[in-house]
Parts: structure tokens; sequence; C-alpha cells
């Protein structure tokens, strides 16, 4: 067994003792469940939803589910891809609440606006004369994905950013291997039709 | 394959999805195909506009400020919970002798209500087996039982009769102390049939956190836990198991299952924690056994686990000058 493999096992036990640890109703051993994948949770929200805000309310309500249904949790799949089953079912519903709120107040606030904060929040900073055209290429590409479907945007920012194996998206989104690659062409297409006018030609 | 199939290929050649193989049969592809070539350089281009877009990750402010929110709201969801319990312990001291009384006397009625539903109203499932084995008047509908591995053996065409084996399973709920010696047997079962893991580990884990020593020494309840340990397919049951049985003395018996794991488990944590366990005696100032100085002997020099051989020695040694 080589030192990264027993390393690797020896990590397993340890999220298996804070697994059952957690199920007892342990709250340090959920906490430390929890910031093992949080930020990875909370990178996936941000890349889906529309701001920081709806990033850290989907966070909140993924922390929460698990919680109430780990007592539940029968270890038939990896801890991981169950937490971020629940993290892509979160998302996919919250687009409908956003979407609801976004008819409601599309007078107040323009797709730029929303673009813009999102951009600022994941890079972390104000505007400058520098980010300006990044910020303008990162609009568009935000407002590309934001044309797809919920599913094809969720197996599009899984793959493109964070980098999941389509067999992993697969786990999570309980779908095939075959259907996950079709999301990803035709999500792909649409990008290119998107930004084609401005940045593909 | 058609230039669509190559086009797929070349998707996945940018997600890093193609095997070795796939990707050579691509690039000969691309080398005399100027079709495919402009795909490909037009999915470079996207990937490199979308990659720009990557941008920073997210900020650690915005880390710690929904793990703040998640600990309040979290701390609101326990207090919900702990409500609930508060509300069933206040319903339990506000139980007056004259409340208790009342309590009671709805309980009988309750109970008086149910007997009678089970014993007047007709029950669909007749279970009768007559002399020659054929079941008699069963009602498929009953319950939950579920019939399974129908095997025809006989069938007469001018009688219509028929004669088969099947297997009937009726799913059980129980209910009762894991103290009690019958929850303690089926617990001992489960652990020895049960196919999911998950159960398994659970019922290890009910086992060794609600039971004590002393009822662990019973011989069904020892015996499904060691070869729980010797030979469960998954790692966390049988590390449950080595934990359990961890708080059993060191007789024959576990001696043998501890030796036994040191000498077959893969996994290394394991062998070190049994390792710890063997070394106890040593460090009460007892003797230590013949068969355990032999085992730590062979680890010392034979595991291929540094740690393992480190720990194998030491213990060896200090139980050599006992």
């Amino acid at each position: 067994m080589s030192g990264k493999e027993q390393s690797e096992s020896l990590d397993e036990m340890l999220e298996m003792d804070l697994i059952l640890k957690a199920k007892r109703g342990d709250m340090t051993a959920f906490e430390q469940l929890v910031y093992r994948y949080d930020k990875q949770v909370l990178s996936i929200a941000a890349r889906y939803v529309q701001t920081a805000e709806d990033a850290k309310d989907v966070y909140q309500e993924v922390f929460l589910r698990v919680y109430r249904a780990l007592p539940k949790f029968q270890m038939k799949s990896q801890f991981s891809t169950w937490l971020f089953r629940i993290t892509t079912n979160v998302c996919l519903s919250h687009r409908s609440k956003t979407r609801r709120h976004t008819h409601a107040s599309l007078d107040q606030e323009s797709d730029t606006e929303r673009g813009y904060s999102l951009s600022e929040k994941l890079s972390g900073g104000g505007a400058t004369e520098q980010r300006a055209e990044s910020s303008d290429l990162a609009l568009h590409v935000q407002h590309a994905i934001d044309s797809l479907s919920p599913k094809q945007k969720m197996v599009f920012v899984l793959k493109y950013y964070q980098g999941y194996k389509i067999r992993e998206i697969a786990a999570m989104l309980h779908l095939s291997e075959g259907t996950v690659k079709r999301y990803l062409f035709d999500a792909t297409k649409r990008m290119r039709t998107e930004l084609k006018d401005t940045f593909l030609t | 394959m058609t230039h669509q199939d190559y086009k797929d290929l070349i998707h996945l050649s940018f997600l890093q999805e193609l095997s070795e193989d796939e990707q050579s049969v691509l690039e000969e592809h691309l080398r005399d195909c100027p079709e495919c070539g402009a795909e490909a350089g037009e999915l470079k281009h996207l990937h490199e506009v979308i990659g720009r877009h990557s941008g920073g990750d997210i900020t650690d402010d915005l880390l710690f400020q929904a793990r703040r929110e998640l600990r309040v709201a979290l701390r609101l969801e326990r207090a919900k919970k702990t409500r609930w319990i508060d509300l069933l312990e206040r319903f339990n001291i506000m139980s007056y002798p004259t409340v208790r009384v009342a309590f009671a006397s709805a309980a009988m009625l309750v109970i008086g209500l149910g007997l009678g539903y089970l014993l007047f109203v007709p029950t669909t499932s007749v279970t009768s087996v007559g002399e020659a084995g054929s079941l008699q008047g069963a009602d498929s509908q009953s319950g939950a039982t579920k019939v399974s591995n129908l095997r025809f053996i006989s069938q007469q065409t001018e009688t219509g009769e028929v004669e088969f084996t099947f297997e009937m399973v009726t799913p059980i709920r129980m209910r009762g102390s894991v103290r009690d010696n019958v929850v303690q047997r089926v617990l001992a079962q489960a652990l020895l049939n049960e196919q999911n893991p998950g159960a398994r580990l659970q019922t290890v884990s009910t086992l060794g956190t609600q039971l004590q020593p002393a009822a662990l020494q019973d011989h069904e309840i020892k015996r499904s836990l060691i070869r729980a340990l010797k030979a469960d397919p998954n790692v966390g049951v049988r590390r449950e198991a080595l934990l359990t049985l961890q708080k059993l003395p060191l007789d024959e018996e576990v001696k043998q299952a501890f030796l036994y794991v040191l000498r077959h488990e893969t996994n290394p944590a394991m062998r070190i924690d049994v390792i710890n366990s063997l070394e106890k005696p040593v460090l009460a100032g007892k003797m230590i056994d013949k068969d355990i100085l032999d085992v730590l002997r062979e680890k010392m020099q034979t595991d291929e686990n540094n740690y393992v051989r480190a720990r194998a020695r030491n213990v060896y040694e200090e139980g050599q000058q006992r």
C-alpha cells in the first residue's frame, strides 16, 4: 500500500468516525464534517446563484438539511457524494425562488447589476480601471451561463468551475454519464452562441 | 466514426475526459480533417474565454460569514428539538395523581378500543397450511409480505392442480431495550447477515455503546462481533467491531481475533489499533503471552508499514523485558 493510499485510508476512517459521532448528536464532530466540505459547497453555490446572499442561503440550507437527515444517512454512498447531491438539489430549487423574486423586481434591478455584484463578491474587491475589461467579460460569460437550463447550468458549473469528473457529476445528480455528457455538449453549444458576437469573433 | 463523433471527442478532450487511446485517435483524425480542426480551434477559444472568467475563488470573508450564520441556524434548530423534549418532560412533571388517574383511564379506553378492533374486525390474511403443503386462502394483498423465488414443481392441466415452492418474507418492526436478550439475538444475527453496511455499522455501534462489557460477553454477540472484525467487507464495520471488542477482557477468543487482524488486516490503522490493545497487559505490568510475542516479532520484521513495524518492535521489546 503506498503512502498516499495509507493516508487516504486513515482519512476515510477519520471521516467515518466523525459521521458516526455526528449521527449520535455530537455537534463538534458535525462542525468538523462541515468544515471538510463547506468551502466546496459555498463555491458551487456562488457559481450557481445570482448573489453572495443567495450563495450563503444555499450553504445554510444544505447543511441544515444534512443535519436533519444525518441520523438516517445509511452510508450506502460516500458522504461527499450525498452532500453534493443535496447541494445540487438545493441549488436547483433555489433558482426557482430567485426567478420568482427576479420577476417581481425586474424593474428595480437590471441583469448587469446582478451579474456585477456576483463577480465582485467572487473576486473580493471593488471595481477598478484595470478590472473593467475583465469584469465586462465576466458579465457576458455569467449572462451566458444564466441563459442555460437549470440542469445544464448545474452540470456546467460542476464540470468547468469545480473540475468534477463526468462520472462524479452523474452520481451527484442521479443521472447517467451519457445524460451528463449531453447536458455538457448542449451547454457548450449554447455558450458558444451566446458569446459568439462579443468574444469569439 | 462520423464527424459528429469526433466533435464529441473534441469536447471531451477539452474537458479532460478522454483516455490515452481516444486522445491519440482524435489527434490522428485532426491532422487530416480541416472541418474538425476548425471545430477544435473554436472550442479552444471558448474554453479560454470561460477560463478567464473563472476569476478569484470565494473570499474568506464570505466563508466566515456563512459559517457564522450556519452556527446560529444550527443553534436554533437544536433549540427547536430541545423545546419538544422539554414539552414532553413537562408533560411528565405535570402528571399529578388526579391527572395521572385521568390519563390512565384514557389509556385503558384506547387499549380496550384497540383490542376490540383487533379481535372483532376480520383480518384478510389467513395462512392455514394443509397437510399436503398447499396454502389455502392466502391473501396475496395481505400486509407487506413479499413472495419471491417461486418455482413450479408440477401442474396438472386436467384438474388445475399446481405444486410449487416459494419464499415468503414479512418485514417485522421491533421495539425493545437493547438489554433485552431477544433484541440482542436479532442484532447479532443482523450483524452477520445484513447486506447494508450502514445497518451493520449501526448495529455494532448500538451494541458497543448501549451494552455493558458483561452483556457483550454473551457467546452469540461476541461471536458475531469477532466475525465482523475478521471478515466484514466494510472497514468501518470492522473498526467499530474492534472498538467494541476492546472493551472486553483479553481472553483467548478475543486475543486470537486480534492476532488474526494483526496478521491479515489490510488497513494499517486497524493493525496499529490492535497493537495498542495488545500492549495493555504490558502497560499493566503483566506478562505478555508467547502467541502475541510471536506475531509481534513477525510483524516488526515483515509488515509493509513503517509505523506498524515500529510499534510492533516497541511492544515486543517491552513485552520481552517482563
